[in-house]
């Protein structure tokens, strides 16, 4: 008795035959169920609450619940805050993911690890570190007040400083990656011809990964822009000076839930943007490097 | 192996071992200044670990390198100059120019690097497009360059930094054949007016033949053979480098006129007979193809083999056979039809006793019974491949693919019976008419 037999013929149309020559993908009905209404179910929970965002829009008086002095601040100091936030990461994150891709040192691991960090910690939880550290009482918050009287807790610099602390990861293990698998051969090359490792680092290495730290940049300033926990924590919310879009979309859902409502399309708007100008990096399919 | 008359001066001094990972290589070596030193050898002999030691990208694990009697790298006093800091022009394999800088300023760099200002780096830069023919060229990204010009502009960029010491790695081996006989010229002028030392390295014999003035052959992180061409294509020491030029080896014992071969088989040999350890040379075209037993011949040389593959080369079919010993024979198409030869086919083979080179075995190189294979079209066969192409190129060219082959030609017809002598003049406003009777030679061979 053969343990094989010749199946039953099924049909395969034309555009299936050519689909699965090129692409060696099956079509959507030859997908089995088990897998199939997990994965439509998963869609739906993404995709179901943005449209309820988009149906309960009140279109009609949009412009006038956007054009509140509050929302207008809240945009504004969100947009420059985590532009700030976005080049004090670039400035001392590409520098330490350098070092992390190039060096080898004893506790580097650990030091990745801690870099690591902010990505999984709670947000609030950074901003009570943050608060711990440079608030008035803190450690260094202390010596900066009695040193120069400066005080950073409920300040736009603290919104900055909340926002750097929770986006930095994303920056620097972008960088990190495009410089490990960068092809050092250029640095060789580079080397040989009579440039220093600084002169290399700048003329030969930054230009090769600039894709990558645009990406990590575009990253790090939507993470900034959407920060919400750390910033509450470390920042408080006084419109116009650290109330950022998400915490007025908070505020706004108390006592005018149709503001809220505009405030979030915006910040949707900016997400889908931001995810436009990656689609070439993150939505090729499944390689994130 | 060492040349210690040439260390001194501005030449290039290696006496070292460098590792890299469980690999060894141990070399000693001189250049001197103008001459290159080609360094040949299979893929993962240790040729670019020599290019990146010298370069300062591997240090030395012992001994010492010097150019023009400084110390670049010494492992016992612990000296090292940099990569930075060394005045060498690294030409690499894959050329790596600087892909979002155009050809200028990568041409530009290695100025800009070392010191110079901006407008006196474009001034380099620009002195070096125009003499490599790349001042069109000068404004494109790499990407959008072919790759001999992408061949041409690393050398650009790495002579730009007016290097003493010029280091190539394979440096036509990205390019398709056309265009490798076309930069292969060209290269060599360049090469030629290279003041300093210079080590290409490469597994193509081809490509040493033409570009290098002096050969040696690396085998295991090991320096097997080192000479000129003509030395090494005619007392080739190992079997890799006979399979380099096309020529068959056999490892034996020689007591007097005759040679006991390791792999079977007996050579009566020319001369005054030696005794102990040699190795004897023959080559594919000296070996006489018949069908039936040859009786009265003058070849002291006969032995019966059975054909077991057939190659058509450029002039001509490579013959494998099998037998005591096994060899490689060259005959012309017409041999192989009228004598119907297949695979299969039982043949007779005779050899004079004067085609035979034998010369004394040194050192330890594991030798098989019998040279030659695939390998062999680059030797041989290949100069001729260049030399046809030769008859289309510009007038130097042609001179320079002529000496290759007059070189070749020397090598292998060492008892000068053949036609063709005039091989041997070089140059001149013969060279035409020489490189066609090479061609000749190189085809009536059997």
């Amino acid at each position: 008795m053969p343990v094989s037999t010749l199946g039953a013929p099924t049909r395969l149309s034309a555009r299936d035959r050519a689909r699965r020559a090129t692409r060696g993908g099956a079509s959507p009905r030859s997908v089995p169920a088990p897998l199939l209404v997990p994965a439509v179910i998963a869609v739906a929970f993404l995709v179901l609450p943005l449209a309820g965002l988009v149906i309960r829009a009140p279109w009609s008086r949009l412009g006038a619940a956007l054009s509140g002095a509050d929302a207008v601040q809240a945009l504004v100091l969100s947009l420059w805050t985590a532009t700030v936030a976005t080049g004090v990461c670039v400035v001392i994150g590409v520098p330490l993911a350098w070092v992390l891709a190039r060096t080898t040192f004893p506790g580097q691991r650990l030091l990745r690890a801690l870099v690591t960090l902010p990505l999984v910690l709670p947000p609030v939880v950074g901003g009570v570190a943050l608060l711990l550290a440079f608030g008035r009482a803190g450690f260094i918050g202390r010596l900066l007040d009695s040193w120069f009287g400066l005080t950073i807790p409920f300040t736009p610099l603290a919104v900055v400083m909340a926002e750097s602390f929770v986006a930095m990861p994303f920056l620097v293990i972008t960088v990190e990656g495009a410089l490990r698998s960068a092809n050092q051969g250029f640095e060789e090359a580079a080397a040989t011809l009579g440039a220093s490792r600084m002169t290399a680092f700048r003329r030969v290495t930054v230009p090769l990964i600039a894709p990558s730290l645009a990406a990590g940049a575009v990253l790090c300033w939507a993470r900034a822009l959407g920060e919400f926990g750390a910033t509450i924590t470390f920042a408080g919310s006084f419109p116009g000076q650290t109330e950022t879009m998400p915490i007025a979309v908070y505020y706004a859902l108390e006592d005018d839930p149709d503001a809220a409502i505009a405030l979030s399309l915006v910040l949707l708007l900016v997400s889908v943007a931001v995810l436009a100008s990656l689609r070439d990096r993150w939505l090729r399919g499944g390689a994130v490097q | 192996m060492t040349h210690g008359e040439d260390g001194a001066g501005a030449g290039l001094a290696v006496d070292a071992t460098v590792r890299r990972g469980g690999f060894a290589l141990t070399v000693a070596l001189a250049v001197p200044p103008g001459q290159v030193l080609g360094m040949l050898g299979p893929n993962g002999a240790g040729k670019t670990t020599l290019l990146r030691a010298l370069a300062g990208l591997t240090p030395v694990a012992q001994g010492r390198i010097t150019l023009g009697g400084q110390v670049l790298d010494d492992a016992e006093t612990g000296m090292f100059v940099e990569a930075t800091r060394r005045p060498t022009g690294y030409v690499f394999q894959d050329y790596r120019l600087f892909p979002h800088l155009s050809v200028a300023e990568n041409v530009a760099f290695s100025p800009r690097a070392r010191g110079l200002g901006k407008a006196a780096a474009r001034s380099a830069a620009r002195h070096w497009l125009d003499r490599l023919g790349l001042a069109s060229l000068e404004g494109r990204k790499p990407a959008e360059l072919s790759g001999g010009q992408a061949q041409r502009v690393a050398l650009a960029r790495a002579l730009a930094g007016e290097p003493r010491l010029l280091l190539l790695d394979e440096p036509l081996a990205a390019l398709d054949a056309q265009t490798r006989l076309d930069v292969q010229a060209e290269l060599r002028q360049h090469l030629a007016d290279f003041p300093g030392p210079c080590v290409l390295v490469t597994h193509d014999p081809l490509e040493a033949l033409v570009l290098a003035d002096r050969l040696a052959v690396l085998e295991d992180g090991r320096i097997v053979q080192d000479g000129t061409p003509a030395q090494v294509a005619r007392q080739p020491a190992t079997e890799y480098v006979a399979k380099l030029v096309g020529l068959n080896l056999y490892a034996g014992q020689a007591d007097g006129p005759e040679v006991k071969l390791g792999a079977g088989g007996c050579f009566v040999v020319p001369g005054p007979g030696r005794h102990g350890d040699v190795l004897v040379a023959v080559r594919p075209s000296a070996i006489v193809v018949s069908s039936d037993a040859p009786h009265a011949t003058s070849a002291r040389n006969v032995w019966p083999a059975v054909v077991t593959g057939l190659t058509m080369l450029a002039d001509r079919v490579r013959l494998d056979l099998d037998g005591q010993p096994s060899a490689l024979a060259d005959v012309t198409a017409a041999a192989v039809s009228e004598l119907a030869l297949a695979p299969g086919s039982q043949v007779w083979l005779s050899v004079k006793a004067t085609d035979l080179e034998v010369y004394a075995r040194e050192g330890k190189a594991a030798l098989a019974g019998r040279g030659g294979g695939a390998a062999g079209q680059f030797g041989l066969a290949g100069g001729a491949h260049l030399l046809q192409r030769g008859r289309l190129d510009a007038g130097h060219q042609l001179h320079l693919a002529g000496g290759l082959v007059q070189e070749q030609v020397e090598a292998a017809d060492d008892d000068g019976s053949r036609p063709g002598g005039g091989l041997r003049e070089r140059g001149g406003p013969g060279v035409v008419h020489h490189v066609e009777h090479a061609g000749d030679t190189e085809g009536g061979g059997s």
